[in-house]
């Protein structure tokens, strides 16, 4: 019975290993996905997006942490960028919370499917006035001089996302 | 064109034969094992993509106490943002094993949405768990991570209790070369707030001491030796931290910024505005 189920699993190690060509452990490389939907997809929306916003690879849009999309210098920049952007800035007092604005920056450094999330201090979601959200999703779609993301000498399209700790209704942090 | 025939057959036959076996051994299986199957198929697809989120939702159906599938399927979500839906499934996986999860957990609010309270109640509700060890959540020292978390909280106090304890336990049980140099690091940081600039310039010393390439420490030690009216060692320290940042030696990670982590024009900054004045 235990040599059955020795063999068994033998037999499905190597179904696995033949069917996985690639090794998909490392996730901080770009590896091909050919699909449009996966978790954190932003799929394409009439009435919020550009349609003539290009994107090189619409099925292979990778991750920020495989490709690195860099604003400027990086992180310091674009806090900077945000620090004076977001002055002055103020939801209702109640609020306390992470905004998080997760963006395409495609293969020519360009800026588009801007959409956001917020949680409460305890993880739930909660809506933010709209108008607000907007005049950050502004200032992301502004952004100048992003150097789309690479490897190996090949530029991609990538997600991205910044968040903005906001305390008693005040920004306090970016979180890049 | 037979030969082509029978082993066309036999290939069919076997493939047939496997996958019979595989069923009959799946839904033979205890609940657990069947939700092992479907994790193990995790390896064939993309983290985040629609089928590996579909195999994790069949291990968690199949064993709504298997726990790795909950943590797992919680990654994707807390890399690209989506914390709400993130947290309800790493929640989860910590309400099933505290043991295991809470270090990861702590490390996701610290790290990537700097949650520093949270993630010291994390830390700290893990540590009296496992009395007979010390903690590593996601490989560093738990003492450390509750020093940072404090020290990032800007309770600088309670910052180096942790960073003291830290230092000790692991110098007690394997020697000071085994402590973390980001930990004496942090720890100088924290002295060079409190106005401290000796003890942080010690401190950045042993970090250096064990990490010759450690740019951020030269740059740190500058800072401290600047404040001390001493724009010669100052100076030097930008020019090592500039020398080694450019070779690439720089704390980095592609998910989020590292605390305190500094950039070229950072350095240069202070190059210019200490030792060129220095001249």
């Amino acid at each position: 019975m235990r040599n059955r189920s020795s063999f068994l699993r033998l037999i499905l190690g190597l179904l696995i290993l033949a069917c996985s060509t690639i090794v998909y452990a490392q996730n901080t490389i770009p590896k091909p996905i050919n699909s449009i939907e996966k978790v954190g997809a932003i799929l394409y929306d009439a009435a919020l997006d550009n349609p003539n916003y290009y994107l090189c690879d619409e099925r292979n849009i990778m991750e920020y942490y495989q490709v690195n999309p860099k604003f400027k210098e990086g992180h310091n920049s674009v806090k900077l960028y945000f620090k004076a952007a977001t002055k002055g800035l103020k939801f209702s007092e109640k609020i306390n919370g992470l905004l998080t604005l997760r963006f395409v920056i495609n293969c020519r450094g360009e800026i588009g499917r801007v959409r956001s999330f917020t949680i409460d201090a305890n993880y739930q979601s909660i809506c933010l006035n709209k108008a607000k959200i907007a005049v950050i999703s502004d200032h992301i779609k502004q952004m100048p001089n992003w150097t789309p993301g690479n490897y190996k000498e090949k530029e991609y399209d990538a997600y991205k996302m910044i968040s903005f700790k906001i305390i008693n209704g005040v920004i306090t942090e970016i979180i890049p | 064109m037979r030969i082509f025939k029978i082993i066309g057959i036999t290939i069919s036959s076997i493939v047939v034969l496997v996958s019979f076996l595989i069923t009959l051994r799946y839904f033979n299986q205890s609940p657990r094992g069947q939700a092992e199957f479907w994790y193990q198929m995790i390896e064939l697809f993309r983290q985040g993509s629609i089928e590996q989120q579909w195999c994790l939702e069949k291990s968690i159906q199949s064993d709504p106490t298997f726990h790795r599938a909950y943590m797992e399927k919680s990654v994707a979500f807390n890399k690209r943002g989506h914390y709400h839906e993130g947290f309800k499934l790493l929640n989860k996986a910590v309400e099933i094993s505290p043991v295991i999860y809470l270090g990861y957990r702590g490390y996701v609010k610290l790290y990537m949405l700097h949650d520093f309270k949270g993630a010291i109640d994390d830390f700290l509700r893990l540590d009296p768990l496992t009395p007979e060890v010390t903690d590593a959540p996601w490989g560093e020292d738990i003492y450390h991570v509750i020093g940072l978390s404090y020290q990032q909280l800007g309770e600088l106090d309670s910052a180096k209790i942790y960073y003291d304890r830290s230092i000790q336990k692991k110098t007690a049980l394997l020697g000071e070369e085994w402590v973390d140099v980001k930990t004496f690091f942090y720890y100088g940081l924290v002295e060079l707030a409190l106005g401290n600039y000796q003890a942080s310039i010690d401190l950045f010393d042993k970090a250096i001491a064990y990490s010759t390439i450690f740019s951020e420490a030269y740059y740190y030690r500058g800072l401290a030796y600047q404040k001390l009216n001493n724009p010669i060692a100052a100076c030097a320290n930008f020019q090592e931290s500039y020398a080694y940042f450019s070779q690439g030696y720089a704390m980095s990670n592609p998910y989020y910024e590292v605390p305190h982590q500094i950039y070229l024009s950072t350095i240069e900054n202070s190059i210019d505005s200490v030792c060129l004045k220095k001249q």
